[in-house]
């Protein structure tokens, strides 16, 4: 496919936009590397594969969300961690990934990029940003023991297909786990 | 006899009761023994992107559960089977974070083990059961059905975990539901993601995807699509009117999305209510008309 050269002009506009956005911009981002954070991914279980990204961009060229998303690039996220640019985390692309494992499959360099991201969204937790939406599923776990509050609907639905009672999910195993795993700190962090 | 330990998730008892009324009849005709856990929990895959260990300790506690039984656990849900059988492997191999998932479960008087194994319906239906078993069940096939099927991401990948087939290129679900009588078509970016995961948090992307697959699906002539994960199947059938509203200008896909499930029971002589096929949003009950007398 030929790109009509004003709709690439518009692509690298829009996506200097974006960086700009992030914090980014020609002069100052070499002052943003921050190498604590980059060790730090590599020393996590599964972060120590991310030097063995060559940059060859078959992840992003596999990526549906980069068909549908003009600035969605997982090879230029996995670049930034790379370089210990620690703005990432704020990026709202990073919970555009649909975890379809594609990237993860086809890496020729065996980097599990659906971990990576993994381990990226539970840094950008910690450090409070974690998307409201996100953050409403799981308060509603905390309360309800499911995503979803079972009501009326589900029992008469249930009864007519001769199904069982619904499974008593425990909200008390959840909050247990919640607070001895520190999920709930987070949470706290982000409501504080 | 196969016997699982059945989970069934949150999903399913909230938005997809069909799809555990038409796998519960399906494999009771199998002779296939469901026990229900108790005192489930949900299975954390929502939780790990905010914190691993917490879904680890969720997931763990679940298969500790069907550990106590000595059971496989049987989970329908596409989000489920990936967050147990991941947990599963990553707890076997990890020693610091199954101690940690360990100490956690202590509180419970339980503790992961690692010595179960976590199937999906189509996993039993292709491995445990067989095709051949299956086929001598199928007594009204299906004439001149044109089906599309849609894998679901999260039943191969990762394949190291999963183990099941090659994602590059399955067959399971198409194989096995040929042996219903259907006529299985392809289409473009048959393997490409159903949009569900970002749903919570960006609605429009996950339309614009399923609208990509709906429209190659729409292309290739299928009378209707068969889906295995309860994602997929609300992402096609439910988000299909969305897709039309959004997407068609007036018009209506109309394409029936209908479980495995549903399609093995009606093809083994289970009529529409059975299956649950009124539930559908989308209308089903027109791909009865291609079952044979």
């Amino acid at each position: 496919m030929i790109y009509k050269k004003s709709l690439l002009n518009e692509k690298m506009r829009r996506k200097r936009e974006e960086l700009v956005n992030l914090g980014y911009n020609k002069t100052d981002s070499v002052s943003r590397v921050d190498l604590n954070f980059k060790n730090e991914l590599l020393s996590m279980p599964g972060g120590d594969v991310l030097k063995l990204c060559f940059q060859c961009g078959l992840c992003t060229g596999s990526c549906i969300v980069s068909r549908n998303v003009d600035t969605f690039r997982p090879r230029q996220i996995l670049r930034m961690v790379q370089l210990g640019l620690k703005d990432i985390l704020k990026s709202e692309d990073l919970w555009r990934c649909v975890t379809c494992y594609t990237c993860n499959e086809r890496c020729p360099q065996g980097v599990k990029l659906t971990d990576v991201f993994t381990i990226l969204k539970n840094r950008a937790t910690q450090e409070g940003l974690l998307p409201k939406a996100m953050k409403e599923l799981l308060k509603a776990i905390h309360e309800f023991g499911w995503i979803y509050e079972m009501g009326d609907v589900q029992e008469f639905e249930r009864e007519d297909l001769e199904l069982p009672d619904i499974p008593e999910a425990s909200g008390m195993v959840f909050r247990k786990i919640a607070e001895k795993t520190g999920l709930n700190r987070l949470l706290e962090i982000q409501e504080g | 006899m196969v016997k699982y330990a059945l989970y069934t998730g949150c999903t399913i008892p909230y938005r997809l009761n069909a799809y555990e009324a038409s796998t519960r009849k399906v494999m009771e005709h199998l002779g296939v023994e469901l026990v229900d856990l108790d005192q489930v929990n949900c299975c954390g895959l929502y939780v790990e992107p905010a914190n691993k260990l917490a879904y680890l300790a969720l997931s763990g506690r679940i298969l500790a559960l069907a550990e106590e039984q000595n059971l496989d656990i049987l989970a329908l849900c596409g989000g489920c089977t990936s967050a147990l059988a991941k947990a599963n492997a990553y707890l076997k191999e990890h020693e610091d974070e199954r101690n940690a998932v360990n100490e956690v479960l202590a509180d419970f008087d339980m503790g992961f083990e690692g010595k179960i194994r976590v199937v999906n319906s189509v996993n039993s239906f292709v491995e445990d059961i067989g095709l051949k078993e299956l086929k001598k069940q199928i007594t009204k096939p299906f004439n001149g059905l044109k089906l599309a099927a849609h894998y679901g991401c999260h039943l191969l990948k990762p394949s190291e975990v999963l183990q099941f087939e090659d994602p590059e290129a399955p067959k399971s679900v198409d194989d096995l539901c040929s042996i219903t009588g259907a006529m299985m078509v392809d289409y473009r970016d048959k393997y490409d993601c159903c949009g569900a995961p970002v749903i919570a948090t960006e609605q429009s992307l996950a339309v614009k995807i399923i609208n990509n697959k709906l429209k190659n699906i729409s292309h290739a002539g299928a009378n209707a699509i068969v889906t295995v994960c309860p994602y997929c199947e609300l992402m096609f059938d439910l988000m299909q009117l969305e897709a039309d509203e959004v997407y068609g200008n007036g018009k209506k896909y109309g394409l029936p999305a209908i479980l495995h499930t549903q399609l093995l029971g009606l093809s083994m002589g289970m009529d529409t209510e059975e299956v649950g096929l009124s539930l559908n949003k989308v209308n089903a009950e027109k791909i009865v008309e291609f079952l044979s007398e």
